[in-house]
């Protein structure tokens, strides 16, 4: 498992880790989609939606991508556990995500940037923090 | 840096400061709510030092503010008042949260807790079907774009055009139910797509309805003025702006994130992003916020519709009995007076003879309602002219979080809790159960001792203390 749920008073808050950034913000998104469902998300592949975000910096396109999940997730009100990456570079991505067929139980208000994603020996980690 | 208790200046039993020289950057000083008791967990919460973060904003006035239900949030904390100067001031996004206007009205029925007991699961069970918690499913209320709009712009009054209510119901609610200042045009698209199944929804979380009783009154007179009695049924709505705020909140943080450099404004935390509130990006947040807080209050306008459907058919009663005690907003950012008053997690709390005080409250002051964590008390009360002139006119919002929810969830399980809370007369539905032991009773502080700080400091007035007896759970 490359995600972890930490501990914090009032939200959310998430911890992943990956040889690569795609391997880290896919990673995220099951984490998103265990939070919402409250289990592990299911590996069917629905239907899929086109994601294309532009940032100043990685966090920013971190956050987009998140929020981006979490406005899928809600407007098609399904789960959104699975992405697959085109393009994924510190500024810009281009990926499509995978909706399940499940149904959220629970809400993610948005992603916040008291976030962080940086570098480490082995490739990526993020923690992210949550307001749900 | 770390804050010990040398650092903080005691201004009376319940008052403590932050001198503005304690950090740098810091152009204000730092106050907050306490006892002896919640002291110590304070200093320990990264909640102060956020708290320090919004007394650097520029054009920050006085101080900063936390009530006594201070925790960690994200930029200002939970429980944060920060009021700015309209003319030099910031407004910023992080001020007011991601679910804007969220907020709590409270109801009175007129009928007694004898009269409901028989049939108080029935009506519950009415209740869960009669409203939705809303993820991903669609509200109980449709509607196009175009109206959308209209309940962007126009608030509650439009849900009452639509049916939805009473005029006489409008009065009771803070603004009236309706910020003038809204522009639905700076809402995006996204966002109204995320909002527009979501009117009549509950949400998840910490939103809640429950069925009251008055369990003790605290003020004879107020009560007897209000006409209200001992073991007389109320209902408690708290909600806000779904998903049409959140997305209005994450959007206008990009913007502000942007425009910052512009600004060359440098603050302490990313999720403080703002511009000046007389800037472009600063008056266009203004007017999205206001018009999501625009769509909080007709949410809970609708609700109160479907509230009293079912309530007056199941207890036989006219709808017109169930009347709104009043309706008030614990995030936004407000102009009052030359102020521009964000209040995160705070509730307004005007005095007595304050013009924005509807009439029938004028003498007495501005109901604060404050609701206790899931299957615990909550209180009425009035705000007073001390609050006006210490806190601009600010009051605690609930009870605060001490337990994360994830650790909540690992000494519960929601099954369990749900059976608890029944053995104490309390109906339980909710339409998640995990959800349901994130927000067990011990993972927050002691409502009783909020309230009893806010009162006896004399910020606030006590008036009423309500129990569940029925609780829907988003």
């Amino acid at each position: 498992m490359n995600h972890e749920f930490l501990d914090h008073p009032s939200d959310l808050k998430i911890k992943a880790v990956g040889k690569s950034k795609e391997e880290v913000f896919q990673s995220l998104a099951e984490a998103v989609a265990e939070y919402l469902l409250q289990e592990k998300p299911s590996a069917e592949e629905e239907k899929s939606f086109d994601i294309e975000l532009k940032a100043n910096d990685l966090l920013g396109l971190l956050i987009q991508y998140l929020n981006e999940i979490l406005f899928l997730t809600e407007t098609e009100g399904a789960i959104f556990a699975k992405v697959r990456f085109e393009e994924l570079e510190d500024d810009y991505l281009k990926a499509k995500a995978y909706s399940s067929g499940q149904r959220p139980k629970e809400q993610i208000k948005s992603a916040t940037y008291e976030s962080e994603i940086k570098r480490i020996s082995k490739g990526f980690q993020a923690v992210v923090l949550f307001d749900i | 840096m770390a804050i010990e208790r040398k650092d903080i200046k005691k201004i009376n039993s319940y008052l403590w400061e932050i001198p503005a020289t304690f950090r740098k950057d810091m152009k204000v000083p730092a106050r907050f709510y306490a006892n002896e008791k919640f002291l110590d967990k304070v200093l320990e919460e990264r909640a102060l030092e956020q708290l320090i973060n919004t007394a650097t904003l520029p054009g920050v006035q006085k101080y900063v503010l936390a009530m006594p239900d201070i925790h960690e949030g994200y930029g200002f904390p939970i429980g944060g008042v920060a009021a700015m100067d309209q003319k030099t001031g910031m407004i910023s996004p992080g001020g007011v949260g991601y679910d804007i206007n969220c907020g709590v009205r409270l109801l009175k029925t007129g009928i007694s807790f004898k009269d409901v007991e028989g049939k108080k699961h029935d009506f519950m069970a009415n209740l869960m079907r009669s409203i939705p918690a809303g993820l991903g499913r669609g509200g109980a209320v449709r509607v196009s774009f175009d109206e959308l709009d209209k309940y962007l712009e126009k608030g509650a009054s439009f849900a009452v055009e639509e049916g939805f209510g009473f005029k006489d119901d409008l009065e009771k609610i803070e603004e009236n139910g309706c910020l003038r200042q809204a522009s639905p045009a700076k809402v995006s698209d996204r966002a109204k797509k995320r909002g527009i199944g979501q009117l009549g929804t509950l949400g998840s979380g910490n939103h809640f309805l429950e069925l009251q009783k008055a369990e003790e009154v605290f003020d004879q007179e107020i009560a007897e003025k209000l006409d209200i009695k001992k073991d007389e049924i109320f209902i408690m709505i708290h909600t806000g702006s779904r998903g049409l705020g959140h997305q209005t909140a994450s959007d206008y943080i990009e913007v502000m994130r942007q425009a910052m450099q512009k600004y060359k404004i440098s603050i302490p935390d990313p999720e403080l992003a703002c511009t000046p509130f007389n800037s472009p990006e600063g008056q266009d947040y203004f007017e999205g916020m206001a018009a999501a807080a625009n769509f909080a209050w007709a949410n809970r306008q609708i609700i109160t519709e479907l509230v009293r459907r079912d309530f007056s058919r199941i207890f036989k009663i006219p709808k017109e009995q169930i009347s709104l005690i009043y309706d008030v907003a614990h995030n936004i950012a407000k102009i009052e007076g030359d102020l521009v008053v964000h209040r995160k997690g705070a509730t307004r709390a005007f005095g007595p003879n304050n013009s924005a005080v509807p009439k029938i409250y004028r003498e007495i002051g501005q109901p604060v309602i404050i609701p206790g964590s899931m299957g615990t008390a909550s209180y009425f009360l009035l705000g007073t002219k001390k609050a006006e002139e210490e806190t601009f006119g600010s009051n605690a919002h609930g009870a605060g979080r001490v337990m994360s929810r994830h650790k909540a969830k690992r000494k519960i399980q929601g099954g369990i809790l749900k059976k608890e809370l029944e053995a104490e007369g309390i109906t339980i539905m909710a339409h998640s159960k995990p959800g349901l032991a994130e927000e067990a009773p011990f993972a927050y502080k002691n409502i009783e001792e909020v309230t009893d700080i806010i009162a006896e400091s004399g910020i606030s007035k006590k008036v009423l203390k309500l129990r569940p007896i029925g609780v829907l759970k988003g």
